[in-house]
């Protein structure tokens, strides 16, 4: 049987945001040992 | 303003459009509000905890500004509700209803799974519910 590789579907989005706010999420995610992608998914999760 | 470009699995990415309706802002005003609302509630880095933000977190922290706004209310404004349970969000007394319950499922069919504060109007100290719903699951 051949095997199926199902992938999650993704999407980009491009968002603006205040520098100073980005500055401060990229600190907390350094603190956090996480991407800045990844601490955004989870805050909106 | 910078752009950033964010990679979203499906859930979130539906969530959040969902959240884009109901609130009638931009995709870009909500995220700027979650990092705002976390941010004023946990302002300084959690160091090595190796935790990132959860939902649970963001909507605790919508709560309470939630709760805040309430208290920042005249009494007279908070005395008119008197004996009644009473539904903030956005900082507005959205609702109200003698019945919590009544209010809850009012409320949450008109905003979905949307923060919502639903509190006694008479309570003397602050005293909240949060509504649940269920979590999704990240990638």
């Amino acid at each position: 049987m051949r095997e199926q590789v199902l992938q999650k579907p993704i999407k980009r989005l491009t968002l603006r945001i205040p520098a100073a706010l980005v500055a401060q999420a990229q600190r907390q995610a350094g603190a956090t040992r996480c991407s800045l992608n990844r601490y955004i998914v989870e805050l909106l999760s | 303003m910078p752009t950033l470009e964010v990679t979203l699995n499906e859930p979130v990415y539906v969530a959040l459009i969902q959240a884009t309706r109901l609130s009638r802002q931009s995709a870009d005003a909500i995220v700027q509000e979650a990092l705002d609302v976390f941010f004023r509630m946990a302002p300084q880095p959690a160091k090595d905890t190796g935790r990132t933000p959860s939902a649970t977190t963001w909507r605790r922290a919508k709560i309470h500004a939630e709760a805040e706004a309430w208290r920042a209310l005249p009494d007279t404004t908070r005395r008119r509700y008197s004996g009644e349970f009473v539904a903030v969000h956005e900082g507005q007394v959205i609702d109200h209803d003698f019945d919590r319950v009544t209010l809850h499922l009012r409320v949450r069919g008109r905003l979905g799974d949307a923060p919502v504060l639903i509190t006694p109007a008479d309570a003397p100290a602050p005293r909240e519910f949060q509504m649940l719903s269920p979590h999704i699951n990240v990638m």
